[in-house]
């Protein structure tokens, strides 16, 4: 998927951390995939898949093995420091857990001003403005910017990053599982800001979950990750109607519906996840799948797309 | 209008602050304490006449009385005056010593536990070679090379304290840069000299204001150290520790306690009220405290 309205390109980025006797964990592996303007991409897998380690390679933040990734014509992994640092006013991220995402000493209106202040966007009295503008916006009201983070709920805190990420108006934030650790009560509260900030900024998400419900509702294209790598990639009603994958197929049937006169075949996943630092040969996924063939066993599955963008990465795609 | 709002950011950090210290009873003890002897030692030479140089022929070590009101000390000085001038210095050297201290040791941590690699090896290997001298004697042969006097007192202390600075900033660095917030700060472009000094200093600040408090009683007892071994503050300026000196000697130490025992009960009293303001220090200025 190489199309040129592609706003961020992620290109064959693989990120190997070091481990014990020159092995290496290989938590992102050869992962590529694009993201244009103002659509949101779900990316989803287990624990341990390697999704938050793609988000914060994709932002520069851990440096990636190999790769690049290609915003406004540059490659921003291979940028000197200080160029980087001034294209994060573009690119900005939502943390996982609101509870450590913001600094306790620092009062609600200087956390959100925080970028304004870094990039020295406006005078005093704008980012004063703004930064009230935009806590406003978010559900906070004006005498609670002088409080700090610990005297804020989960559901609030999450408010107050989301306020941080788009204050300087980025083009593309990651949101890190941004509902995870959030009652579910306040998810829908919080995920409903994200998609009205989306509507009116125009503004592309990397959304990381596990959930897939959350992934689905906020989604316009879902990536699935397995062991470091995207084993499918699709727009979000071809994967429900049609997931392609068998990982995928059994993910999804996982989801409970809230039916008890459907009933539904649920696949179970045989065995744990392979170790990362020694990932199976041939297709990562073989070790667990129904329908693994030798072919499986000896080569690794080539990303193949149809005509309406679904890619998969199966021998027997389509069998 | 903006004026306003922003002094309102500052006392509510600062109103918070000073209520919980005021919860802290033994704290606030130890605050009024020292603000009234600080208060005494600069004012009470103003308002009354006191002579802590002049030898008062023929009235040598003589006990209190109503014209020496803690007696005189050998060569016939009043040991109140002296007592009072000598807390002058004692304080003065102590907070000088620890403020330069904290001024080499805590930017050296932050740059050790921030950077890690080189830095840090030359850093905390500079910090384990201090550490490896006897302070004491290094401290005796750098005032005999300086010459004595309350300045070259205040920069060998001060010059050598500061390696317990640079260890507990590094210490508390390195867990704190660790912090999602920090990684937040990053992703928002924030610099690096803006993640240390916005986000992980001030978040690594509580246990330095302990370690202060405890360089500043340090710092006095170290004079005292000096003092009292003849290298410190030189008579005739008058200190906690030089008055202690007068000790040395068997008949004062037993029959003549008016010399030296109310300058080691200040002493000891002055050190540990310093000691439970940096404890209440501690707990007010951690806001998930919640005393």
């Amino acid at each position: 998927m190489n199309d040129s309205n592609a706003l961020l390109a992620v290109q064959n980025v693989k990120k190997y951390f070091k481990g014990t006797k020159g092995c290496y964990v290989k938590a992102v592996d050869d992962v590529s995939f694009s993201v244009t303007k103002g659509e949101t991409l779900g990316l989803v897998g287990e624990s341990g898949c390697g999704k938050s380690t793609l988000g914060r390679t994709v932002l520069n933040l851990v440096n990636a093995t190999e790769g690049g990734v290609i915003y406004e014509g540059r490659d921003i992994l291979k940028l000197p420091q200080r160029e980087m640092r001034m294209l994060r006013k573009k690119l900005q991220m939502v943390f996982q857990n609101p509870y450590s995402s913001l600094n306790p000493r620092m009062t609600v209106l200087e956390a959100v001003r925080a970028p304004l202040d870094i990039f020295g966007i406006g005078t005093k009295e704008e980012r004063f403005e703004r930064s009230r503008d935009i806590l406003r916006y978010v559900g906070l009201d004006e005498y609670q910017m002088y409080r700090y983070p610990h005297e804020f709920s989960g559901g609030q805190r999450q408010r107050i990053v989301i306020a941080r990420a788009i204050i300087s108006e980025p083009d593309f934030v990651v949101c890190d599982e941004p509902v995870s650790a959030l009652d579910v009560s306040v998810r829908a509260q919080v995920l409903n800001l994200m998609q009205d900030i989306q509507k009116e900024r125009g503004v592309a998400y990397l959304f990381i979950s596990h959930d897939l419900s959350v992934v689905k509702h906020i989604s316009d294209r879902i990536a699935v990750m397995y062991l470091g790598k995207i084993v499918e990639i699709s727009p979000k009603e071809a994967l429900y109607d049609r997931p392609g994958h068998p990982y995928t197929q059994a993910l999804l049937s996982a989801i409970p519906i809230p039916d008890t006169d459907i009933v539904r075949e649920r696949i179970i996943l045989k065995g744990d996840l392979p170790s990362p630092m020694d990932p199976p040969a041939g297709c990562r996924f073989h070790t667990r799948c129904r329908f693994a063939t030798e072919e499986c066993r000896m080569k690794e599955p080539e990303m193949r797309f149809d005509e309406s963008g679904h890619g998969v990465a199966c021998h027997r795609w389509k069998e | 209008m903006d004026r306003k709002r922003k002094e309102n950011v500052r006392n509510s950090f600062w109103r918070n602050t000073v209520q919980k210290f005021m919860k802290h009873r033994v704290a606030m003890f130890s605050l009024v304490f020292l603000t009234v002897e600080i208060l005494a030692v600069v004012l009470l030479p103003l308002l009354m006449d006191l002579d802590p140089y002049t030898t008062n022929v023929g009235c040598f070590s003589m006990a209190p009385d109503d014209r020496f009101l803690l007696g005189t000390d050998d060569v016939g000085r009043d040991v109140f005056s002296r007592l009072v001038y000598g807390g002058r210095v004692s304080i003065l050297v102590g907070f000088v010593s620890a403020l330069l201290s904290a001024v080499i040791g805590i930017p050296l941590g932050l740059l050790a536990g921030y950077y890690g690699g080189i830095i840090r090896m030359t850093i905390m290997r500079l910090v384990d070679i201090f550490m490896s001298f006897p302070a004491m004697i290094i401290q005796l042969v750098l005032v005999t090379v300086l010459g004595a006097s309350a300045t070259s007192v205040m920069l060998v202390i001060g010059l050598l304290g500061w390696t317990g600075f640079a260890r507990l900033t590094y210490s508390k660095v390195i867990s704190v840069k660790e912090q999602e917030y920090v990684e937040a700060a990053r992703a928002s472009g924030a610099t690096n000299f803006r993640q240390m000094f916005q986000y992980i200093l001030p978040n690594s600040l509580a246990p330095l204001f302990v370690q202060f408090s405890f360089s500043v009683a340090s710092a006095i007892l170290q004079e005292s150290g000096l003092s009292f071994l003849g290298l410190g503050v030189p008579v005739p300026t008058a200190s906690w520790g030089n008055m202690i000196y007068s000790a040395q000697s068997l008949s004062t130490l037993v029959y003549r306690p008016w010399m030296w025992v109310p300058a080691g009960m200040i002493l000891v009293a002055t050190v540990l009220s310093i000691n439970f303001i940096g404890d209440g220090l501690r707990d007010a200025l951690d806001p998930k405290m919640k005393i």
